[in-house]
């Protein structure tokens, strides 16, 4: 395709409904985003000590985050420089060397190969032992942003940090609510396959417009259940009721576009809480930052924000997303919780009971939302209307921070991938 | 033995009542601080420092229950059904006074033109009420239940 016909897709507002259809240009996204961009592999305290390792993928191509010898976290291809087998099938794990299960070949913590099996049979051959490519080869880049490790396929392009821009802000509110200012995963992860297109998720991050439809039994359930004369209090009630915030609430909740695709929301929950231990928590991060400091960094209350195009975060409940594209057609989210050191435990529970309520494959918000997507998938492989629209708030001051109401981070997105899949990034 | 079979008769009438949708005489089984647990993790050993497929107390199944019911749940526009089988029925060691009783279960649930099973163990914590039991706690454990998942509607 010629970057012509590429940027012909997805002009002012409309999307070509090829752009979530068409394998070929799936495999041109992988491609020219997912293996330029700075994409999220895993959090550093999922590797706390050398040799400790994660695996997942980037770009569709399969890796493993270890901690090296020096401290370093590296990315490394999760691929034998022999015949090619995975080296490590584990999700997590810890191991001195890396050792391929079929001719035991093995690799050290940066990747280097370590030993050979019958080495002086490569006599007079190419093979080289100091060649990367017969090693686990490292991803190009890695740079880790307070905790937030990320990789790069490509060798150039901005830093990690130039990339993150003010999108920055959100994972800083995050680790900045910590009372020890650190973040760890804990309390483990949902994993969800949506049958849909992963820019159709993408594209409901910050869309206020569809809760009061697609959310409306959960919401009015919410309700029913409220009312019952032997309701409970209850957290996660509270969480999915938000959803029923109207329209007036969305208006005005501030939406920010950012270079590169990214964009954060205002929140529309109730982070606080009526609990001695919220007063404890409240407590202890004046303690390190101030009173005053503590109070601007609590009053910034973030829904969400996406740094584009395979991570989100829920700053004010310690959450992140993973955004893993399969096939055209299919997406796996990873859903992981973070505790925030030095706060007391309801503050992890109160992060649980939030990834419960939203994010798990058998929630009722969840449920409803999965089904809006993958009506769209279904719906897009009909050749008409050739497009669909993305056109809310167009006439909105670009100065001027958008609302909930309008689909201008979606053209943000597309901005980008227009950047990405024909040229300029 | 008796004691075994009147196990098995309530955990029959309790899978029934799920597959034939009363889910309002299913939430009557419960006990007034009961919970349905659907861990995330095998062996999971606590339901509050770690995220939970389900994790629900009476209030909150009445909130899933209220959506079951609801004309405007979408993902239900076309109609789930179930057919579920519960066996292997073994009496544990009582906890607390309660009884407890773990059995194997298999669910093939139907949607449209969609079918997929469910398999996993079931251990319920049980006290005595008028007429047979109650339920205090039930656990499933998927044997999937860390694995990729789509949406889950039904109760377990």
């Amino acid at each position: 395709m010629t970057p012509e016909a590429i940027r012909a897709l997805v002009g002012a507002g409309r999307i070509d409904r090829r752009v979530y259809t068409d394998p070929a240009i799936f495999a041109l996204e992988i491609e020219r985003i997912f293996a330029r961009a700075w994409i999220y592999v895993g959090h550093d305290s999922q590797v706390p000590r050398p040799g400790d390792f994660f695996t997942t993928s980037v770009a569709a191509r399969p890796v493993v985050m270890i901690r090296d010898d020096d401290g370093a976290i590296r990315v490394l291809r999760n691929r034998c420089g022999h015949r090619g087998a995975m080296v490590v099938t584990q999700r997590s794990g810890s191991a001195r060397l890396l050792r391929c299960p079929y001719h035991g070949w093995t690799f050290r913590r940066d990747g280097a190969l370590d030993a050979v099996p019958l080495a002086d049979g490569y006599d007079g051959s190419g093979f080289d032992r100091c060649n990367p490519a017969y090693g686990m080869p490292k991803l190009a880049r890695v740079a880790n942003y307070r905790g937030f490790v990320f990789a790069s396929l490509a060798a150039d392009g901005p830093d990690l940090e130039t990339f993150l821009g003010p999108a920055r802000g959100s994972l800083d509110n995050m680790v900045e609510r910590a009372p020890d200012g650190a973040l760890e995963i804990a309390g483990g992860c949902f994993r969800a396959v949506q049958r849909n297109n992963w820019k159709i998720y993408l594209e409901n991050l910050h869309d206020g417009v569809h809760a009061p439809v697609v959310h409306q039994a959960s919401i009015e359930a919410s309700r029913s259940a409220a009312a019952r004369p032997d309701a409970r209090p209850s957290f996660a009630l509270d969480v999915v009721a938000a959803n029923g915030a109207g329209y007036r609430t969305m208006g005005q909740l501030q939406v920010n576009c950012y270079p590169h695709g990214h964009s954060d929301m205002r929140g529309f929950r109730r982070t606080d809480a009526d609990d001695p231990q919220f007063a404890a928590y409240v407590a202890s991060l004046s303690a390190r930052l101030g009173r005053e400091r503590a109070a601007e960094v609590l009053a910034d209350n973030r829904h969400n924000a996406m740094v584009y195009p395979s991570f989100s975060v829920h700053p004010a409940f310690q959450q992140l997303r993973v955004i893993i594209p399969q096939c055209v057609e299919r997406t796996v989210i990873e859903v992981w919780c973070l505790r925030m050191k030095g706060a007391p435990p309801l503050l992890h529970r109160r992060t649980i009971a939030f990834a419960n309520a939203v994010h798990s494959p058998a929630s009722i918000v969840k449920v409803d939302d999965l089904e809006a997507y993958e009506r769209v998938q279904n719906g897009l492989a009909h050749d008409a209307p050739a497009w669909v629209s993305a056109e809310r708030g167009a006439a909105g001051d670009p100065a001027v921070a958008a609302s909930a109401l309008d689909e201008r981070f979606i053209r943000n997105q597309y901005a980008a991938w227009n950047d990405y899949m024909a040229g300029a990034a | 033995m008796n004691d075994l079979r009147a196990l098995e008769a309530f955990l029959h009438r309790e899978a029934a009542l799920l597959d034939d949708q009363r889910f309002e005489d299913w939430r009557d089984l419960l006990t007034g601080d009961a919970t349905y647990w659907v861990p995330a993790a095998p062996d999971q050993p606590d339901p509050l420092d770690h995220v939970s497929l389900f994790y629900e107390d009476r209030t909150l199944l009445a909130m899933r229950i209220a959506r079951l019911r609801h004309p405007q749940a979408h993902a239900l526009a076309v109609p789930i059904r179930t057919s579920r089988i519960v066996g292997n029925v073994m009496a544990g060691a009582p906890l607390d006074g309660d009884v407890v009783v773990r059995s194997r279960f298999q669910i093939v649930e139907r949607q449209g033109d969609r079918q997929r099973l469910f398999a996993g163990a079931y251990t319920h914590r049980l006290v005595p009420a008028p007429g047979g039991f109650a339920i205090r706690q039930k656990r499933v454990d998927l044997i999937d239940c860390d694995g990729l998942h789509e949406a889950i509607q039904i109760i377990l």
